[in-house]
């Protein structure tokens, strides 16, 4: 849908820049149709068994946005994408995972990856679980680790996304990190 | 905000805080922060636990499509991936971890595609890698941690996941100096010469595969075109091709054969590019289609000066302020080191990537590098073969005398079996139980005399301990037959310790004890065979062929339908013939030994081909030598690879490839025989010490003269306290100098040699013979007629009386006498000498391409020469010439010599014949010889006569 319609979704950035939570949400539905379908794209063509997230993520930005996008689109769009990978990847495990608990309904699929539930499925729901636990804690932390684990950012740009100052990502970070990894080998 | 969410903002202030700290310092910081909340403190200490464990957590983006796992490949063993690391034409590294959750340790996990356009050669390849892996465990190399099959058969190798950086960006990165970039070059070096001690050639080194980790470790990863030296791989083209051009070598780019050469020349290119920040071929190496004519034609340029010139990797300019004073760093001994390893021609490197770090390592001490050193060897190389018979006679000594200990060692096996045999032949179980064990009782009352309690706390040598049992036995209180048998033990160990005379004596008290015809003939047989060998040994071959041929009397009666035991009667009677110099007779014992041993003892019929192919070596039999070869090494795959008759075939395999003039591939089986050798406890030092002469034998055949040298003294180190030993060593040694023309260092040596071996005068007589033999052929082309010829004819009634007059080394001394008698002017003295010697010659050579008949026909040419029949010479010396370039293993410059002394005869009536023939001998010399060397000044003096060359040398 919002393939081929940059005007659209930049001007959406903007309102959703401006407060309009409402364009926030269109913003992160568009990204993550968009991701899904890159995501099955590059399965089908190139045989590529794995997906780098960071990859995905900059071509929908190209696509989504153009190729040169003012650096306030950018950020936004960064963020945006960053929730829309952490729900891409989630459903995609609670599907699979429904899937061989003999849930039996018929999902949309991104493509061969479908096939191949495993372990990695339960670690990223129960990661999922800790993080909006995070999330109700502490916000910031957990929109840093969206975009470090989800979008595959640095802390250098996880900064500029977030208009904060590199020391204090990395702080926030370590703490998130520590805080996740506890909750999930207690 | 919550209360939680309140709690979460205190404990987030103590935590960065506390993470500030040092590490000692936090829990300190952390209970003072936290006053009394106890709770609080607790959430942060777990938190800071937490954060310091360094797993990895979140470091990746969750991969979309965990595509390979054990689920859907039935990896066996559960590893999971984590990402993609690499992408190769044949496959994936991934990285990895254990799926069943102890993920800690991540590994890189190599999968092939699976593409049927590829066919099984990828499939083959990685269950190579595999094996090769297997055998490698350095510190410097990624280890292999698992590996195996996919449920459908598609194999994979877990490995060793290294963090780190390529070198050279590690380097650039830290700015290091020469002097760093050395020493982490070395650890490479160190892993390298690992994998090539175990047989293994990297074939792909390049910066991408040296990673350095963050603790400054370089590791070697992807063995994946490696190739295991001995292994019949079945591979097409044996990944030759798979090379990566900017670090292949010459022979790499021309499909030749691949050799741990191939990996000196790379390991250079990836130092060049360390040391200069370019490459050897600058600008070519971006152009791939002039890349590969530059690898095998262009000269490198010497790092100092591409560094000097503002080289700078990939293009970027060169702001480094300190490259003048690198320039000057590098110029000299780093040049030639690193120019050493770039040489087109593979034996023109570093023999080995140890000679390599060890001219490395004297650069960083200050000492003179032998890279520099050989700048005028190496000019000088190739020429070796020139004194061949100098050469082979020497290392003869000590080619038969690892015969010997390796000999004993089978022999002792066998001992062991025999004797259990006597039980029922020879006496009643009952009393021979009782002999056993009053010998074993008598051994360990000796051996408690060497107590601490008893020696006054002085250590005791093996040596002393025999000395003390033999004198114990002497008091005579033990009963004849224990002490027979503990006087043939002690016999055997004296040979094994390298003391015949000691041997003989302790065999002949053995012999006093046990009676002909008397109740023990298989012992008496043992005590016959100790003493005899231990009297060939010591070249008193008539006082030995009685006792030998009793031996055999006794055995033939009580063995006649014990093959195994007869055919190791067989093999001690063929290595004595072989000692001995009767190869006739050796080659027909052993042949019985074979057709008895045939499909029964796949270990002594390995010894015995060994046997073999050294007389087939030795007479020139190369056809029939290769045959051996071939059959005994097909055994040999199914033996031990520690058992000790793999390491005599190769040896022996060793000099026969150096026969046929294939020195690389005798390096290869000296190599494996060395790799062999390490595995073996006990033998070790010994038999290492004799490979080392081995090598040192063939570097020298192919002009590497410091590296013979190393591997001399190697040997020579090894044989510390053993003088006898190190004595023929310095012999070899000055064999080597007479080879560089060096004659007066080439006489110091063998007069060396001498002092130390006629110390004793129950030396052994074979090995002084010898020595006396090189010193005599040292001092004739010294010009010490008189003292020369003196001494050769010496050692003729030697070799006559102590090995006969048809023997090799009798006939061969004959040979070297009429060549010396020409040498001194007497030409007539010279021909009658050589019609003695050359039907006698003619019979032992056999074979009319023995490789000798080169020397053969060029000393019949010029003793024609000397009797005016100058029509014979001409033809001799043209039969000479055509039959030495026909030879792989004649040296050219010998034939270059030949090329002189024909065009010296033709000169007077035929100028344009002669510069036809001299013109190609002037570069060989040119190349091979220093300047002073007296057949190249004379080579250059004729060619100015005949106007060849000017009279006014160019700079």
């Amino acid at each position: 849908m919002a393939a081929g319609q940059p005007e659209a979704l930049t001007a959406m950035l903007a309102r959703w820049n401006a407060g309009d939570a409402g364009a926030g949400e269109q913003v992160i539905a568009s990204v993550y149709a968009e991701l899904k379908r890159l995501a099955g794209r590059c399965l089908r063509d190139s045989g590529n068994l794995t997906l780098q997230p960071t990859a995905l993520v900059n071509e929908a930005l190209i696509r989504l946005i153009g190729p040169e996008p003012d650096w306030d689109n950018r950020a936004h769009f960064f963020g945006a994408a960053a929730r829309a990978m952490r729900q891409v990847l989630v459903d995609a495990a609670r599907r699979r995972l429904a899937d061989k608990r003999g849930g039996g309904a018929v999902h949309v699929t991104l493509g061969a990856a479908e096939q191949m539930g495993s372990e990695a499925d339960v670690d990223l729901l129960a990661l999922e679980q800790a993080l909006a636990r995070l999330e109700a804690l502490d916000a910031q932390q957990a929109r840093i680790v969206e975009l470090r684990y989800f979008v595959g950012l640095s802390i250098d740009e996880t900064a500029r996304v977030l208009d904060l100052h590199p020391s204090a990502v990395n702080r926030e970070w370590a703490m998130a990190r520590a805080w996740l990894y506890r909750e999930l080998t207690r | 905000m919550t209360a939680d969410a309140d709690r979460y903002r205190h404990a987030k202030s103590v935590f960065e805080k506390a993470l500030a700290q040092p590490d000692h310092a936090r829990a300190a910081y952390v209970e003072a922060a936290c006053g009394d909340d106890a709770d609080l403190c607790a959430e942060v200490m777990s938190l800071l636990a937490a954060a310091v464990e360094d797993t990895g957590f979140l470091a990746h983006p969750p991969q979309h499509a965990p595509a390979i796992d054990a689920t859907t490949l039935g990896l066996e063993r559960g590893w999971r991936v984590i990402r993609e690391l690499a992408r190769g034409g044949m496959g994936v590294v991934y990285l990895a971890e254990r799926a069943d959750g102890a993920y800690r340790q991540q590994v890189a996990l190599k999968l092939l595609h699976l593409s049927p356009l590829l066919g099984e050669e990828p499939i083959l390849r990685l269950k190579l890698e595999r094996q090769i892996l297997a055998r490698l465990d350095h510190p410097n190399i990624a280890r292999l941690l698992d590996g195996g099959s996919s449920a459908s058969g598609m194999p994979y190798l877990v490995m060793e996941y290294v963090e780190g950086e390529r070198i050279d960006y590690w380097c650039d990165a830290r700015r290091l100096d020469v002097e760093s970039r050395l020493r982490l070059f070395l650890k490479v070096c160190e892993a390298v010469a690992y994998a090539h001690r175990n047989l293994i050639v990297h074939r792909d080194l390049k910066p991408d595969n040296i990673l350095v980790t963050a603790a400054g470790e370089p590791k070697l990863l992807d063995f994946g075109i490696a190739r295991h030296l001995s292994a019949d791989t079945g591979l097409t083209g044996d990944g030759a091709r798979l090379m990566t051009p900017r670090y292949a070598s010459p022979e790499q780019i021309r499909g030749e054969a691949v050799t741990t050469l191939s990996d000196v020349y790379a390991l250079g290119v990836v130092l060049y590019e360390l040391l200069a920040g370019a490459s050897p071929y600058g600008a070519a190496v971006s152009a791939p289609q002039r890349l590969p004519v530059a690898i095998c034609e262009t000269d490198a340029v010497p790092p100092s000066r591409t560094l000097a010139s503002g080289g700078t990797r990939s293009g970027e300019t060169p702001t480094h302020p300190e490259h003048a004073r690198s320039a000057r760093r590098l110029r000299g001994d780093l040049d030639a080191i690193v120019l050493r390893c770039l040489r087109k021609t593979p034996e023109q490197r570093y023999a080995s990537v140890e000679a390599l770090a060890e001219d490395i390592h004297a650069h960083l001490d200050g000492h003179p590098v032998a890279a520099r050193q050989g700048d005028r060897l190496y000019r000088a190389g190739r020429f070796a073969r020139r004194h061949w018979v100098a050469l082979t006679t020497a290392a003869g000594v000590l080619a038969l005398s690892l015969a010997f200990v390796l000999q004993l060692a089978w022999q002792l096996e066998r001992t062991r079996a025999e004797q259990q045999r006597a039980q029922a032949a020879e006496v009643l179980a009952e009393s021979e139980g009782r002999n056993a064990a009053r010998a074993r009782d008598f051994l360990v009352s000796v051996f408690a005399g060497a107590s601490p309690a008893h020696t006054l706390g002085e250590p005791i040598s093996p040596r002393e301990l025999l000395d003390r049992a033999a004198a114990r036995l002497q008091a005579g209180d033990d009963a004849p037959e224990t002490a027979a048998t503990v006087h043939v033990a002690l016999a055997s160990t004296y040979a094994a310790l390298g003391d015949p005379a000691a041997s003989a004596t302790a065999a002949q008290a053995a012999l006093d004890l046990l009676p002909v015809d008397g109740p023990y003939p298989l012992r008496r047989a043992d005590a016959l065979e100790v003493l005899g060998m231990a009297h060939a040994r010591l070249a008193r071959y008539g006082q030995a062929r009685p006792l030998l041929e009793e031996m055999h009397a006794l055995r033939a009666h009580a063995f006649a339908d014990q093959p195994v035991q007869m055919a190791s009667t067989y093999a001690v009677l063929g290595r004595f013939a072989a000692e001995s110099g009767d190869w006739v007779e050796a080659r027909d014992w052993l042949q019985r030994a074979l057709v008895l041993l045939e499909g029964r003892d796949a270990s002594a019929t390995v010894v015995v081909r060994a046997a073999l192919v050294a007389v087939a070596s030795a007479t020139g039999d190369l056809d029939v030598g290769t045959l051996h070869w071939q059959e005994g090494e097909r055994l040999a795959t199914d033996l031990h690879m520690r058992n000790p008759a793999r390491i005599e075939l190769l040896i022996a395999g060793a000099a026969l490839a150096r026969r046929l003039g294939d020195f690389h591939l005798s390096l290869i089986r000296l190599h494996d025989a060395q790799a062999t050798a390490e595995l073996v406890v006990g033998l070790h030092a010994e038999i290492l010490a004799e490979i080392h002469n081995e090598l040192g034998v063939t570097h020298s055949g192919l002009g590497n003269y410091p590296q013979a040298l190393e591997h001399l003294l190697r040997a020579r180190a090894a044989y510390t306290g053993i003088e006898e030993s190190q004595a023929i060593i310095d012999a070899n040694i000055g064999a080597i100098y007479e080879a560089m023309e060096d004659y007066a260092n080439a006489i110091a040596h063998a007069r060396a040699a001498l002092a130390v071996q006629q110390r004793d005068p129950a030396g052994n007589l074979h090995a002084i013979r010898q020595v006396r033999s090189n010193l005599a052929q040292a001092l004739s082309f010294a010009g010490h007629h008189q003292e020369a010829l003196g001494m050769i004819q010496d050692i003729m009634a030697d070799s006559a009386q102590q090995a006969g007059t048809d023997s090799w080394p009798h006939i061969l001394d004959r040979f070297r006498h009429a060549a010396m008698l020409r040498r001194a002017g007497r030409t007539v003295d010279a021909r009658a000498e050589f019609d003695v010697v050359a039907p006698a010659l003619d019979a032992l050579l056999g074979d009319p391409e023995h490789p000798f008949r080169f020397y053969s026909l060029r000393l019949a040419a010029g003793i024609a020469a000397d009797a005016g029949d100058l029509h014979g010479a001409r033809q001799g010396l043209r039969r000479a010439i055509e039959f030495g370039e026909r030879h792989p293993g004649s040296a050219p410059t010998a034939i270059a010599n030949a090329r002189t002394e024909l065009a010296e005869l033709l000169a007077e009536d035929d100028v344009d014949a002669a510069r036809a023939v001299l013109a190609p001998a002037l570069p060989v010399l040119a190349d091979a010889l220093p300047e002073e060397a007296p057949s190249r000044q004379a080579a250059e003096r004729l060619a100015r006569r005949l106007g060849l060359i000017s009279h006014i040398r160019p700079q």
